[in-house]
């Protein structure tokens, strides 16, 4: 299936910019974002998704290839590998787009040179990478359909790094960033974190742009010493960061990003919402339970959590199926006490289509009742149930 | 490796509150009170465990007020829906009534958001797995976030270090009686409204609020103030 997809997103990027539908509410379109370095100009591998029905200008979302601790790692990445993150954006109402730094996946020009251990080497890669955010940014503001006012940019380890250096940019529109386990090694086996610490200072005394910063405990690549150092660096400099390090949820050690992604999710959608930034919101969670017209109080807020930390939040094709005799079963006093309440509805998240999400949560709730239906195609109700 | 095995976390962790910045907002503030009050958003950097956190607070008085004021730390409940502690807002807090009426008694009142909620930094640190010692990790969490804010408070120059009240409705509540314990000088008062916490379908945690509220009451020497209601669903009297 995932080969399918990268075979098709290749061709599509071989042919040339054909929009196509992916789902029955996603577009995605293959794109090229040229950058201009040292008098050349090279163009950027990058994929555009969004709600084929969006209405109007789409504030961006810009992802970007991360994922490993070096600056040269990660060579086998292609932007097809983040399609699905995209997705999750587009569904939240944004213009999702991935860009592959030059170098990587189909993206011209050579790759960063490694990170010695000197700071200038540091400092150089950092603004290659800024520079090539900045340009996807600037080539995406272009389209019709962009609002280039609400910026945010999304990376993981080196990617979290190149985030943070552009945020310490503040261009116009950028509204924030988030970066999930966020750092950076040299390929020179020498200890970089000195450097690093000073760079993100000096990134800290120029930031303007709220930064979330994502963390886990268990971290042994960017441990969370260096993370601490790194935060207090950046706040003492006058920064501006929210700080979130996992110590339960998410807790996965250097791959938070692909392995913990409903707990960053849920960090994210809290950040966007702050910062008046589109995504779905706790409202959607109440209209939902109110049209399962369930009355009661802890009845409610127990769905509600649940819902929130299982489903809104988490990532992939989604859907919610709904059977009036689990409902009935449900709201029985009895069966309220336990450590895990159980639901009046099941689902089904993390799907590679809204076809095996769909019959995903059918089919669990088949094995308990005869009359189900599905109610919720990812943030999408589908109608009333009675 | 904290959460697990019932290791509560930052439970008898010396807290030192230092080196701290007041970081302006850097949105306008909305009004919620009326024009007799003065309030200030703003991010508090603490430190707690020796670690960096930046919280969210609120802090509010009267315009005509004059010289050093006698300082009420508030903190908010837990919402019926954890996961949406993220959502919680200071402006729209039901406390927040209660916040403009203390500041109208001469009072300058600070609600900090505690880690977890709001833009405070996270996650939330009341979130032990459910065990015997559950309760008292997550008041003892939540008060060294209070504990924590203490020190930029009171080098404010209309702050009066000598006389702070903590109060808190529910889980803040519980938090303020947990501060109480630990005896802050100039900490000369707890009120405690509906305080206490709950844990739906933790049955390890039975018996453990008697015990850890004789517990923090053999070591707490400030004078404590409760209220609760009849028909409290959450806290039952008895």
């Amino acid at each position: 299936m995932i080969g399918v997809r990268l075979v098709l997103l290749l061709v599509a990027f071989a042919c040339g910019a054909a929009p196509w539908a992916w789902s029955d509410e996603l577009t995605e379109t293959a794109a090229s974002f040229p950058v201009a370095a040292g008098g050349h100009e090279f163009r950027l591998e990058g994929l555009i998704i969004r709600k084929t029905d969006a209405q109007g200008r789409l504030p961006i979302a810009l992802i970007t290839n991360g994922g490993t601790a070096t600056a040269t790692g990660g060579a086998g990445a292609t932007a097809a590998a983040y399609a699905h993150y995209a997705r999750d954006l587009a569904r939240r109402g944004w213009l999702a787009v991935v860009t592959m730094r030059r170098g990587f996946g189909q993206s011209e020009g050579p790759k960063p040179a490694p990170i010695t251990c000197q700071a200038a080497s540091l400092g150089a890669w950092a603004s290659g990478a800024a520079d090539d955010l900045q340009a996807t940014i600037d080539n995406v503001a272009t389209r019709p359909d962009a609002d280039a006012s609400k910026v945010i940019v999304i990376g993981s380890e080196i990617a979290g790094v190149a985030a943070v250096a552009l945020s310490a940019r503040n261009p116009s529109g950028l509204a924030g960033i988030v970066s999930v386990s966020g750092g950076l090694q040299s390929e020179a086996n020498c200890p970089i974190n000195d450097l690093l610490v000073e760079a993100y200072k000096l990134y800290g005394a120029k930031n303007r742009v709220p930064n979330l910063w994502i963390y886990s405990r268990s971290d042994k690549v960017f441990d969370p010493d260096l993370a601490e150092r790194l935060h207090t660096a950046f706040l003492d400099a006058g920064g501006d960061v929210k700080f979130v390090m996992f110590f339960r949820d998410g807790n996965v050690g250097t791959a938070v990003f692909g392995q913990a992604t409903a707990a960053w999710y849920a960090q994210m959608d809290g950040f966007l919402r702050a910062n008046n930034l589109p995504t779905w919101s706790p409202t959607d969670v109440w209209n939902m339970i109110d049209r399962l017209k369930i009355a009661d109080r802890m009845e409610r807020e127990n769905l509600a959590e649940l819902l929130i930390q299982r489903y809104f939040a988490a990532p992939g094709e989604k859907a919610i199926a709904f059977s009036p005799t689990l409902q009935a079963e449900w709201t029985r006093p009895q069966n309220k006490l336990g450590a895990e309440p159980r639901l009046p509805l099941t689902y089904q998240t993390g799907s590679r289509s809204l076809d095996d999400a769909r019959n995903g949560a059918l089919a669990s709730c088949q094995k308990a009742a005869q009359d189900c239906t599905v109610i919720m195609e990812n943030y999408h109700w589908l109608g009333d149930i009675r | 490796m904290i959460g697990k095995g019932g290791a509560p976390f930052a439970f008898g962790a010396k807290i030192i509150a230092a080196a701290i910045v007041l970081v302006f907002w850097p949105a306008a503030s909305t009004p919620a009170t009326s024009g007799d009050l003065i309030q200030e958003r703003q991010y508090l950097r603490v430190k707690i465990g020796g670690k960096d956190v930046r919280l969210e607070a609120l802090v509010v008085k009267r315009a005509d007020a004059k010289g050093r004021l006698p300082i009420a730390l508030f903190n908010h409940g837990r919402p019926g829906v954890a996961a949406m502690g993220l959502d919680h807002n200071l402006f729209h807090d039901p406390g927040i009534t209660a916040i403009a009426d203390i500041a109208r008694r001469g009072w300058l009142v600070v609600a900090i958001h505690r880690r977890g909620y709001g833009l405070s930094d996270g996650p939330i640190q009341s979130d032990s797995p459910c065990a015997a010692d559950t309760f008292m990790a997550w008041m003892n969490a939540d008060a060294d976030d209070i504990e924590a804010s203490i020190g930029p408070v009171t080098r404010r120059s209309d702050a009066d270090p000598t006389r702070m009240i903590a109060i808190g409705e529910s889980a803040g509540g519980a938090a303020a009686l947990a501060l109480g314990a630990r005896n802050i000088p100039g900490l000369v008062a707890v009120i405690d409204l509906a305080g206490g916490e709950h844990l739906a379908g933790c049955a390890a945690i039975k018996d453990s609020v008697p015990a850890d509220f004789r517990a923090l009451g053999s070591r707490s020497h400030v004078p404590n103030l409760w209220v609760f209601a009849k028909n409290d669903l959450n806290h039952p009297v008895d």
